[in-house]
């Protein structure tokens, strides 16, 4: 009869410490409709075990924050191949700013020349992703980046 | 402490949609804290009316819902969104809301849409949806349409949590009806056969009729088969009369009080097992420990006896020890 | 073969086979994986042999070029005759910054002009619509109205040059204003050729920019084609495109299923409309992918040519040959470009073209190194139309017409793409037809699917990409990247409203009445399109007064 060896198995990974799932927007902002890198990476952070809220196509910044809010993410993945990146990000920026959200990581993927690529980060874009990204890399990004230390329970004090 | 809990309920209460989404999340996260602040939240909430959007994938329910919107909020209320989707057994991930064709028309509106996903926790899904609506309720949320995409349970769940059920088929939607999940076809206060302008949507009318033989039983409310066409706008006039007439029914024939009470019972029991379940984890995270193990693995103890000693009254970490009875 | 890779790549996890390993005698009987397959997943045999290929016999299902069903070609002479149309695709910020890259590229050698539109052009929508926010003359050229139109064409003349413009939703009055800027240079219609995209299905599938629901597009569809045949009739009012659902991740099997299945949507069209198929159908055109697979490109190219000719033969009953001839514009893979190490681009983008070639294209485009990043620079698309004029100077595979006819794989490959695209047209009956599947998602979930297969290939470096996830440098090197000047919204914008101010108001407001108006019944709407536009109706208002009567699409979302 055979039993299976526990004495291997390290303590911890018999605990269940309920995992919360890592909320994730897809985002499509402005005119472009390419679909494809967006549903690529919505199914891949899935399969990553996150709760991914696809925005759908051409949404304009207020919508996508509006939606950021209201489904309470931790990361904003906004997809973008049409040139309007250095208009639409930072509008996004600008009023997750104005709406007082702090804690929510904007990444950002498609054609975007890496010049652009650096200003946007300057502005508070956590990445940025070009053609050619392999999906297990920004898996492992939302993960390390979602598990640095952040405020606890975010109650404004009065 | 307690002063940031009572900020946060009156952010809620005042309709901030950040403090909103994030008791949502805290709930939905199963945390202990979220019943300290639904505790505050409960004496401010008014009456809710929770109506049920169910039906297969594609059948057109975030369009029917997108229509809906507008002449429900003519009746001058606040209109929230709650859209289920199923999380991957596999995974744990999920795909959550076809918010697409609801967009333009919710942030128009002023909608408060939330996606929500299963996350297959123990009477975890209806438990959180159902602390959603009460969140939603203290925020001044009075309509509430709770969708359900996917299929089976998460639709049966959703039967026990709305007051009005719309059920949504589509003309095709023949081998739907044989295979819908016992007990949630029979559940509907309202039928909509959408995308009535393709063929056979009478006869599938029909169908469905003599499918359910609605004149018999249904406590005096005959669910009506509605023919729409969620794209157009047609027959959603009727819709909306129906859930008024529906709504009605329930205030005056006390079913509507009858359900509540069970709404009350099922959410109190879902609070239960929580608590319980909650407590066992506890347990098994302090007591499995290496130790414990090893003597599982030598055979000095079993399973069953510790799940015995674990949720015995008298536990103790010597009532573990026993080997044998 | 031989090669050992230099030391600074990163990989170590393959084995380089080299001539210099002794124990060698292992390859005779053993392969380097255990399955071959091409990019649509057809398994591919170690060798082919003479049963593998034509079992329907050559005249059948070959024949020579310029025979039905056209497998070889719908020439007999193909580039012997003469080359393809070099045909880059370009247009970006202002009509002005746009005339003058043309100026340039016709000055270069380039045949044919092919415009890129921006994204509120495509979608049309005016440069001063608050949705464009950002989008003005960034992935291609703004134009709002007539006048911008004017200023795009302004010293090129229409008479001499062909011109594709890939538009899609709102064609039917961008073509409107090209003809009306061809009326005014006093090139006749009869004479001036060009084509329009103007294919909405697969804007539906795959590239997803519209406008009104499917139907009413279907209908405006119909009007060009019908219009063009009467009037224009040196032009192609539609290029059927698969290039877009290659891009969007389809397998090439799907490219070419789903690319057909919308052409014979068309036709259906058409003939439901009472136009008579032989003076419609030589008319149509096509628009293919080049990617990767290079034995697959071409089968796929050869096998569109005979399903197309036996399709229009058999289940549409035209009698004319020229209505059997797949006549089609290829461009290279955008989606194998790669941002890493990209003057690689420019070898992966010159065998797709070769594979254009070998497969018969009739025009061609060939992508630049630098447009994982943005749109080209000039001198990256000078090195694309040099990849052209190499090909049909220097490599002699002008010489003869079909070189690849009679091998047994790209024989026994053209075979398989065709009964694999039978197996499609199968499915998308059993969903209800084309435009059911559109509705419930049918093509765009296979498109889904095999995008994230092929993926997931590359993540998991069961497909190697050069330089993505094998090959890899510690640096990529920086490139030149064109920058589109952020003064062209504003531009833009200022003509707009200039352009408001100057025209006479009242006959823009009647001739939109009138455009209304026609909406509403069934008659023809180029006449009323085309003169709104010359009254300089914006391409927005155009839309505006149509929606009211046509509805607005939205997509149920298929991940």
């Amino acid at each position: 009869m055979s039993r299976l060896s526990f004495s291997k198995v390290k303590p911890e990974r018999v605990k269940q410490g309920k995992s919360i799932p890592i909320r994730v927007l897809v985002a499509k902002v402005g005119l472009d409709g390419h679909d494809r890198g967006a549903k690529v990476i919505a199914r891949a952070l899935r399969d990553a075990g996150m709760e991914v809220i696809y925005s759908g196509l051409h949404r304009t910044p207020e919508e996508i924050v509006d939606m950021a809010i209201q489904e309470d993410v931790r990361v904003i993945a906004v997809s973008l191949l049409s040139g309007a990146h250095m208009v639409l990000v930072p509008r996004i920026l600008q009023l997750l700013k104005k709406e007082k959200v702090k804690d929510v990581l904007v990444l950002v993927g498609g054609t975007i020349p890496e010049d652009d690529a650096k200003i946007l980060k300057k502005m508070g874009v956590k990445e940025v992703y070009f053609p050619g990204t392999l999906t297990t890399g920004i898996v492992e990004d939302i993960l390390r980046y979602t598990s640095e230390p952040k405020q606890k329970l975010r109650v404004k004090k009065s | 402490m307690k002063n940031r809990w009572k900020q946060w309920a009156r952010e809620v209460e005042r309709g901030d949609k950040r403090a909103i989404a994030r008791a949502i999340s805290l709930v939905e996260n199963d945390a202990e804290e979220s019943e300290i602040l639904l505790n505050l939240l409960y004496p401010k909430m008014g009456s809710t009316y929770k109506i049920g959007v169910a039906g297969a994938p594609g059948v057109g329910k975030s369009s029917l819902i997108a229509q809906l919107v507008k002449p429900l909020k003519q009746k001058g209320g606040h209109i929230a969104v709650i859209a289920v989707d199923p999380t991957s057994p596999f995974t744990g991930g999920a795909l959550l809301g076809d918010r697409l064709r609801l967009q333009e028309q919710l942030f128009r509106e002023n909608v408060f849409m939330r996606s929500m996903a299963s996350r297959g926790s123990l009477g975890g899904l209806s438990a959180s949806v159902r602390s959603a609506i009460r969140i939603l309720g203290a925020a001044g949320y009075d309509t509430i349409l709770v969708e359900t995409v996917g299929s089976g349970q998460l639709q049966v769940d959703v039967v026990h949590i709305v007051d009005t059920l719309l059920l949504l088929l589509v003309p095709e939607s023949g081998d739907v009806i044989q295979g819908m999940k016992a007990g949630l076809l029979e559940a509907g206060d309202i039928y909509i056969i959408n995308k009535s302008d393709r063929e056979g949507a009478e006869k599938s009318k029909q169908e469905l009729s003599s499918a359910l033989r609605l004149s018999e039983n249904h406590n005096g409310w005959i669910p009506p088969i509605l023919l729409t066409n969620s794209l157009t706008g047609q027959g959603i006039q009727e819709l909306v009369q129906a859930i008024h007439q529906h709504r009605e029914y329930l205030h005056n024939s006390g079913i509507g009080k009858k359900r509540q009470a069970e709404q009350v019972r099922r959410e109190i029991e879902e609070f239960i097992q929580k608590r319980i379940y909650r407590q066992v984890q506890k347990s098994l995270n302090k007591w499995l420990n290496a130790e414990l193990l090893q003597q599982l693995e030598r055979g000095e103890t079993t399973p069953y006896q510790v799940a015995r000693s674990l949720t015995a009254p008298e536990f103790s970490l010597k009532n573990l020890s026993i080997k044998k009875e | 073969m031989g090669v050992k890779f230099p030391l600074h790549t990163k990989s170590k996890s393959r084995k380089v086979l080299s001539h210099d390993e002794p124990e060698d005698i292992n390859l005779q009987v053993k392969e380097r994986k255990k399955l071959f397959k091409t990019l649509s997943g057809i398994e591919v045999k170690r060798f082919y042999h003479p049963k593998d290929a034509m079992s329907g016999g050559y005249e059948q299902t070959l024949n020579d070029p310029g025979c039905y069903p056209f497998t070889r070609g719908i020439y007999p002479t193909l580039y012997r005759g003469r080359l393809w149309t070099y045909r880059q695709f370009s247009g970006f910020g202002t009509p002005l910054d746009t005339n003058r890259r043309y100026k340039y590229l016709i000055s270069q050698g380039q045949t044919g002009l092919s415009v890129a539109f921006d994204l509120p052009t495509l979608m049309g929508r005016d440069a001063d619509d608050p949705r464009c926010l950002g989008e003005v003359g960034k992935c291609g050229v703004g134009v709002s109205s007539l006048e911008d139109m004017e200023t795009l064409f302004e010293g090129i003349d229409l008479s001499r040059i062909t011109t594709s413009m890939t538009i899609n939703a709102p064609a039917a009055w961008v073509w409107a204003m090209y003809l009306a800027v061809a009326e005014k240079q006093g090139a006749s219609w009869k004479k001036i050729s060009g084509t329009i995209q103007n294919d909405i299905l697969k804007e539906f599938i795959a590239q997803k920019e519209w406008i009104f629901p499917p139907e009413p597009h279907m209908r405006l569809i119909v009007d060009t084609i019908d219009f063009s045949v009467k009037c224009v009739p040196r032009w192609h009012p539609i290029s059927i495109s698969g290039y877009h659902i290659r891009e969007a991740g389809s397998t090439a099997v799907q490219e070419l299923a789903f690319t057909l299945a919308d052409g014979m949507e068309y036709v259906k069209w058409c003939i439901e409309a009472g136009l008579k198929v032989d003076e419609f159908a030589p008319t149509l055109s096509f628009f293919f992918n080049s990617h990767l697979d290079f034995f697959e490109e071409i089968a796929k190219f050869r096998a569109a040519r005979r399903i197309w000719a036996r399709v229009m033969r058999e289940k549409f009953g035209a009698q004319k040959e020229k209505s059997w001839l797949l006549r089609f514009h290829t461009q290279t893979a955008g989606c194998s470009l790669q941002k890493q190490q990209p003057d690689v681009n420019v070898i992966r983008s010159a065998y797709e073209a070769l594979a254009a070639v070998l497969g018969g294209t009739q025009s061609l485009h060939v992508n630049s190194l630098d447009e994982a990043l943005g749109l080209p620079t000039e001198k990256a698309v000078r090195i694309s139309l040099r990849t052209q004029q190499v090909l049909a100077h220097e490599l002699g595979v002008t010489n003869t017409v079909d070189p690849l006819g009679g091998a047994y794989f790209v024989e026994w490959l053209t075979d398989r793409m065709e009964d694999e695209v039978q197996k499609y047209f199968q499915k998308i009956e059993e969903v209800g037809g084309v435009l059911p599947g559109i509705e419930a998602g049918f093509f765009q979930q296979e498109i889904a699917n095999a995008a994230y297969a092929y993926q997931q290939e590359i993540d998991r470096k069961e497909r190697i990409i050069v330089g993505v996830n094998d090959y890899l440098l510690e640096e990529s090197p920086d490139i030149e990247v064109l920058k589109i000047p952020d003064t062209a919204e504003k531009t833009q914008i200022q003509r707009l409203k200039s352009l408001r101010r100057r025209r006479d108001h009242r006959a823009v407001v009647q001739r939109l009445r009138d455009l209304q108006k026609a909406a509403k019944t069934s008659k023809n709407l180029m006449p009323e399109l085309y003169e709104a536009v010359k009254a300089y109706a914006t391409l927005g208002e155009i839309a505006g007064v149509l929606k009211e009567v046509f509805g607005e699409y939205r997509e149920r979302a298929v991940i």
